[in-house]
């Protein structure tokens, strides 16, 4: 904050006593305002506040004391030091006087240039340091309304996310109920029918209740990769220490993951753990998975392996498989959700899968990625902290 | 293994068709009964209440009365102590999978119920 000049108010009949006064003070490079008798002093103090006031007691008319009375009348000024100066010798009784009307110094003429300087610049400094408090005083009070005003901004975010989240519960629980019960119809009467009718259908007609039944089966995945997607930014995301090979175990048996004839699932020894939600971090692994086996030419048996590899309190768990491969120019656009890249034809997807699995290391603090290049196997990972 | 009874509660007349067609392809026997909502499975369980079933097979979304609420109630009823109670829903929703396991469901599977999953459900007893 820069320091503003401070008003300096000298009051005195005589002008040749002004001019002195003034240029003895002038050196303090403050501002300074001359009045001639009481009456001009009190206008002045009307148009402005001072540091100080310098008031010749001896005056015709309205004498200093006088002044000083009305002066100590106004509650604004009641505490503006006034400096009396007097030309002949006061007597204690005036001086006395002068004290009860709120001085607080007495001058003697001829006034002594340093002395004068002196008192003065003290009461200067006085009135800057009070604005400057002052000025604090108000940014304060202006930085607590300023809070106050964010923190009731804050608190209706958080009252309309709370309200939205509440609306994605109800989409999910509807989706996940309501929704799914016809699909189940749907899926269940067609392979009914498959199963029980097949031979009273021409070769058309088989043909066509197999495209039903394979989308009403698409349509499922659909909604339950979608509901897993939505159930990401719901998840509890107080951070565990993981353990990936039992993570790996629990994965594998939940989601009867089945690995295909002569498939080979390698997990290395020694994995490290992970500060993680076991959900998403299950959902993840499960999706890179099942990926990875899904993903391989039809020659190819496939070999999937997986480790961890720490860095400065970050752990990088690695999937690499001998698939297909992903053309460098598809890494970034293979975890947008609803993305399919290469031939879409010949793998099934919902293409939510990766973009799960970008989402969820996101949430849980960390990233993903991949290493891969057409033909020579994908390397993808999820980088999350490093448990304690 | 003599014919097992089962209470289902469910309320959606395709599922109980695919439930009991999965009986027979999974060729077990059994006396099935069927409640169609919460009110019903306590009626019944309460006029059954000397010959409970082996087990009940419980949906989630049910009208009237939630799943839950009829969780509870099965919990607390001392003459279903020896029944299993198993969660058979179509929300593979982990927060409700954990709800139903600390409220004491012996296991929860997501619709459709395949004949193996069936078959090991019912060795359990």
């Amino acid at each position: 904050m820069t320091e503003q000049k401070a008003n300096i108010l000298l009051v005195d009949d005589q002008p040749g006593k002004l001019i002195a006064h003034e240029a003895i003070l002038q050196e303090l490079g403050q501002n300074i305002v001359k009045a001639t008798n009481g009456r001009e002093a009190l206008e002045c103090l009307l148009k402005q506040d001072f540091a100080v006031i310098l008031l010749d007691v001896n005056m015709p008319g309205m004498d200093g004391f006088e002044t000083a009375e009305l002066i100590r009348q106004r509650p604004r000024f009641e505490k503006t030091p006034i400096i009396f100066i007097t030309g002949y010798n006061t007597s204690d009784i005036d001086r006395l006087k002068g004290y009860r009307l709120g001085a607080v110094d007495y001058m003697f003429l001829p006034v002594i240039a340093e002395v004068l300087k002196a008192k003065v610049s003290v009461f200067v400094e006085l009135a800057q340091q009070t604005a400057v408090i002052k000025k604090q005083a108000e940014y304060l009070a202006f930085h607590n309304q300023e809070q106050a005003r964010k923190l009731e901004v804050i608190q209706q975010l958080n009252e309309e996310l709370r309200e939205a989240n509440e609306q994605l519960e109800t989409f999910s629980y509807s989706v996940s109920h309501d929704l799914r019960a016809p699909l189940r119809s749907l899926q269940g009467f067609s392979e009914v029918l498959l199963e029980d009718y097949a031979q009273n259908l021409d070769e058309d007609g088989r043909l066509y209740l197999d495209r039903i039944k394979a989308a009403s089966i698409q349509m499922e995945q659909l909604t339950r990769d979608l509901l897993q997607y939505c159930r990401i930014a719901r998840e509890d995301m107080t951070p565990q220490a993981v353990a990936i090979d039992a993570l790996l175990k629990d994965v594998m048996s939940m989601n009867n993951f089945i690995l295909p004839p002569g498939g080979q699932l390698i997990v290395r020894e020694g994995l490290s753990r992970v500060l993680a939600n076991p959900t998403l971090l299950g959902q993840c692994l499960s999706n890179l998975l099942n990926n990875a086996f899904k993903f391989v030419a039809p020659e190819v048996v496939p070999h999937v392996e997986i480790w961890t590899e720490r860095t400065n309190g970050r752990v990088r768990i690695l999937v690499q498989d001998n698939g297909i491969g992903i053309d460098p120019a598809h890494h970034q656009k293979v975890f947008g959700i609803f993305e399919r890249v290469g031939n879409v034809k010949q793998h099934e997807g919902t293409g939510i899968g990766l973009a799960i699995v970008a989402r969820a290391a996101q949430r849980m603090g960390g990233h993903c990625g991949v290493d891969s290049r057409l033909g020579a196997g994908s390397r993808f990972w999820i980088e999350l902290p490093a448990a304690p | 293994m003599p014919a097992q009874r089962i209470l289902l509660v469910e309320d959606l007349e395709d599922d109980v068709f695919f439930f009991k067609r999965t009986f027979k392809r999974a060729e077990v026997y059994a006396e099935i009964e069927v409640a169609t909502d919460g009110a019903k499975a306590i009626d019944f369980l309460t006029r059954h209440a000397e010959t409970p079933p082996d087990v009940i097979f419980l949906d989630l979304k049910l009208p009237n009365q939630n799943g839950f609420e009829v969780l509870a109630w099965l919990k607390q009823n001392p003459a279903l102590a020896n029944t299993k109670v198993y969660i058979l829903t179509s929300s593979g929703e982990p927060r409700e999978q954990q709800q139903a396991k600390e409220m004491g469901a012996d296991d929860y599977f997501v619709k459709p119920l395949l004949p193996e999953q069936l078959r090991e459900a019912l060795a359990r007893h």
